[in-house]
């Protein structure tokens, strides 16, 4: 403890530094008995400083009716190592405001227990969790990884601080690290590195000792994070997650948000902030940071970056986007304002699906549903689908174009005076976003389709959320944020950007799409074999019962996963696929799936064919939160470390392993 | 599709029939399906994606079905996925929405699918879907659909999966000569008899409806 504090007051003092500067540079190498020896060390040395609060934050769990969970699982997995030596019931600061009251200079002390910075702690906490899921199978209940998402942060910290070693493509220089992200990948790193090759025969990943500390129950800070999905705000705000999603990611207390008032200077924010400030982004830095989830106001513009759609010059980018907007207006009339007549047979079928689809898109989503937003994506959908003639228009990309609106939405509207957009590029001022001040339904643009709707607009006319909405996702409120009173033009540069992204999403993985659809059928090729090397058992029962893999992957990769989680934990995911440098929507969506798939390898074992379909088609993963969702994707990480050579880009490398499970 | 589903389950059954549902994308597919195995109809349906899988107990007589009943994505793109499927499927629904004519006009492109992908003994009934529809709303009528089903020598059924009409009589009929089908086949296997069982099950004779 005292080392961390020491070198948070370091930290501190230099004014810039962050709360551990890990990086994966400085992680510990396998084998390096110094630095284990020196975990050990620390560890034992902050073990017994924890347990009160382990006694704290169980107590907090149950204070709480452990409302942000939807699941504590087995007690015995909060359970400190050592019993606390203050009695539960007794009114005990927690971690943080113990620090905060004893230990002010910590960095840690100077957040509340809502904040969104305090989440990276949870985050790193959810480390843990991750590497419990890891060393205990992380199948079986689906509660399981949720409820492990608990650790002590101060031995994570002091693995993060002391290590060294450089184990993957982070010899990018990634020097400083948030707590919340490549904290992430860089502890998995170290752990999957640091472990002996997997066991044959189990799909356990195992874990030196040494990592194997004690886990914590933090439920009131687990799922506040701001890098994280407080999508769950946009969704609230922008009508998003009607029955389906609400409160599935569980906002912070909203009282406790508003009244902290320091939401965005949390950690990420203010790293995400450095990192967007500068003339030229850091590519790579911002990269890393992103992995770990993107501040909700800044995911739009980190997203167009991370696609390629914008600049990592900052004075470029205002002009870009006003290039690429005037673009899409102009060519789209030239495609969809033509008469059916004139229109080839693919692309009047490629309409005609479209039109078939969006009404089938998101159902439980007012906002998807709306006049204004099905002609949005009809355009969308269109456009790309006739430009790309190669695979046109398939079902699925209707789910894909989803996560886009949204943000870019809840860019507008909920976070218009984020740094998110360039100044020069708001082309209307933030205050007339707001919008339901001042118009009437907006008139038919010169875009509009040339065909009829299939639907009124919704009359339903919620008020659009403003600035920060914590609190969004209460249920029942604002259920439908009306589009139709969204400024035209902001609706158009919506769009436009929407399509941009479209493109630059779908460019990657257009074979995914193409005739028979050679992407997808290399990734669930891909996939099987990883499934077959890392968890032999539950492959040879698959095959034994007949299963196939396309009979549920099939969908996993055609949707990205979007039908399995709700879009706000997609939107989530998505942070993580955009900041892969390299296919991070095949190669490491064949991982993502993996683990998925692997994170029920218990269960899935004791299924007979037909309850193996049954299950697999309709996964109990809807209700998802960050909980199931951080772990996923650190196991999905680790998966990739230990066999790098399953989810090659280009296909060529991919070679299915042996078939000796085949019975 | 896979045969080992009977496994480890067959004493619960006396026959696994596997049901393949095809048809244009929108007609209905899933919400046939949806009705059929769980008597539920949402009008917010999500689109298939490759295939989606449902199963169903049906007692026959004495006997027990157990019907595995495989929906199929309505897009061309999918149909590398979902014709592999033709091949192990004892019986297609072929289904259109007669509301859209023109997925009725294409019902003869699923049918050459059938005859290319399916086994030739695989029986076949042609379902209208939608029949709840307002008249002024139809595009295809009974007439014309039983014509089709005849030239084809299939039954056929009007359905509405939100309405509830004839779905498990559609469902129930192709289940029964399947069975039927089936146990003649073990019959004559058993008693030696060299006899061609027709593909079909008798030309068009199902009840209708609307």
């Amino acid at each position: 403890m005292l080392s961390i504090i020491c070198l948070c007051r370091e930290e501190l003092s230099s004014g810039r530094a962050p709360l551990c500067r890990t990086g994966t540079g400085h992680l510990p190498r396998p084998g390096s008995q110094t630095l284990e020896a020196s975990h050990k060390k620390r560890k034992a040395a902050l073990s017994q400083r924890e347990t009160p609060d382990a006694a704290s934050m169980t107590q907090r769990l149950s204070d709480s009716g452990g409302s942000h969970r939807k699941s504590t699982g087995n007690p015995a997995v909060f359970a400190p190592s050592h019993p606390p030596q203050v009695p539960p019931a007794r009114a005990v600061p927690n971690i943080f405001e113990r620090l905060q009251l004893g230990k002010p200079k910590t960095r840690r002390a100077l957040r509340s227990p809502s904040s969104p910075a305090t989440s990276n702690s949870i985050a790193k906490e959810e480390d843990d969790a991750k590497k419990k899921a890891l060393i205990t199978g992380s199948s079986g209940d689906g509660n399981q990884a949720g409820s492990a998402a608990n650790r002590n942060k101060d031995v994570w910290i002091g693995i993060g601080s002391s290590g060294a070693g450089s184990p993957r493509k982070d010899a990018k220089g990634l020097s400083e690290v948030s707590a919340n992200q490549t904290n992430h990948r860089s502890t998995f790193i170290s752990t999957s590195l640091a472990g002996p090759s997997p066991r044959k025969g189990s799909n356990t990943l195992a874990v030196p000792g040494h990592l194997k500390m004690r886990t914590h129950s933090t439920p009131a800070f687990a799922s506040s994070g701001s890098a994280s999905v407080s999508t769950a705000t946009i969704m609230g705000a922008l009508g998003g997650g009607s029955s389906g999603s609400e409160g599935r990611l569980p906002s912070p207390d909203p009282e406790e948000v508003e009244a902290d008032g320091r939401r965005a200077l949390s950690y990420v924010d203010r790293k995400f902030d450095e990192l967007m400030e500068a003339e030229v982004v850091d590519m790579a830095l911002l990269r890393e940071q992103s992995w770990g989830g993107i501040p909700d106001r800044h995911r739009g513009t980190v997203w167009r970056l991370l696609l390629g759609y914008l600049p990592a010059h900052r004075d470029r980018r205002a002009a870009t986007l006003r290039r690429k907007r005037r673009e899409y207006a102009e060519i789209l009339p030239s495609y969809f304002n033509v008469p059916a007549e004139e229109r080839t047979m693919q692309e009047q079928e490629m309409l005609r699906q479209i039109l078939v689809d969006l009404p089938r898109t998101q159902p439980d989503m007012p906002l998807f549903h709306q006049e204004e937003t099905q002609r949005c994506m009809e355009r969308v959908l269109y456009l790309w689908a006739v430009r790309h003639p190669a695979s046109g228009y398939v079902q699925g990309m209707n789910d894909l174009i989803t996560p886009f609106i949204l943000v870019f939405l809840a860019e507008r509207l909920v976070h218009p005076s984020s740094s998110s957009l360039p100044p020069s590029a708001s082309l209307s001022p933030p205050a007339t976003h707001r919008g339901h001040h001042d118009r009437s339904l907006p008139s038919p643009t010169q875009v509009s389709p040339s065909l009829p709707s299939p639907s009124p607009p919704s009359s339903r006319a919620s008020t659009p959320r403003t600035g920060r909405s914590a609190s969004g996702m209460a249920a029942g409120e604002a259920q439908s944020l009306d589009v139709a009173k969204v400024p035209r033009q902001v609706l158009e540069e919506v769009e436009a950007d929407v399509y941009w992204c479209m493109c630059k999403l779908l460019d990657n993985i257009q074979d995914h799409y193409t005739f028979s659809q050679p992407g997808l059928q290399r990734m669930m090729i891909r996939l099987q074999a990883l499934v077959e090397r890392h968890d032999p058992p539950l492959h040879r029962h698959l095959e034994s019962e007949g299963l196939q893999y396309v009979q549920f992957a099939f969908r996993w990769m055609n949707c990205l996963l979007m039908r399995e989680l709700s879009l706000d934990a997609i939107i989530r995911v998505w942070d993580t696929e955009l900041a892969e440098e390299l296919g991070g929507f095949e190669a490491f969506h064949v991982y993502l799936c993996a683990a998925f798939l692997l994170r029920f390898a218990d269960h899935l074992r004791t299924l007979p064919f037909q309850d193996l379909v049954l299950f697999l088609q309709d996964l109990p993963t809807h209700s998802w939160t960050l909980h199931e969702i951080e772990p996923l994707l650190s196991q999905a990480h680790v998966l990739r470390a230990l066999y790098p050579d399953f989810g090659q880009p280009g296909g060529a490398r991919v070679m299915p392993p042996t078939r000796g499970g085949r019975n | 599709m896979a045969n080992r589903g009977k496994q480890g389950a067959q004493s619960k059954y006396d026959h696994l029939i596997k049901l393949l549902l095809i048809g244009d994308s929108g007609v209905g597919k899933s919400c046939l399906l949806l009705r059929y195995s769980e008597d539920s109809f949402t009008p917010s349906f999500i689109t298939t994606i490759g295939i989606d899988f449902k199963i169903k107990s049906l007692p026959l007589e004495d006997k027990k079905l157990k019907l595995q009943i495989w929906d199929t994505a309505g897009q061309e793109r999918f149909r590398t996925i979902t014709t592999a499927y033709y091949r192990g499927a004892m019986g297609i629904l072929l289904v259109y929405d007669v509301t859209d004519e023109r997925s009725f006009a294409n019902v003869k492109n699923w049918m050459r699918q059938i005859e290319q992908h399916a086994s030739e003994s695989v029986n076949k009934i042609l379902i209208g879907n939608k029949c709840d529809v307002d008249p002024a709303d139809r595009r295809v009528s009974l007439e014309q659909g039983r014509k089709l089903a005849e030239e084809y020598r299939i039954k056929f059924f009007e359905t509405s999966a939100k309405e509830n009409v004839n779905v498990d009589e559609a469902f129930y009929t192709v289940a029964r000569d399947i069975a039927l089908r089936i146990d003649n086949e073990v019959d004559l296997t058993a008693s030696g008899k060299n006899v061609k069982i027709g593909p079909g099950v008798g030309p068009a004779g199902g009840k209708e409806c609307c």
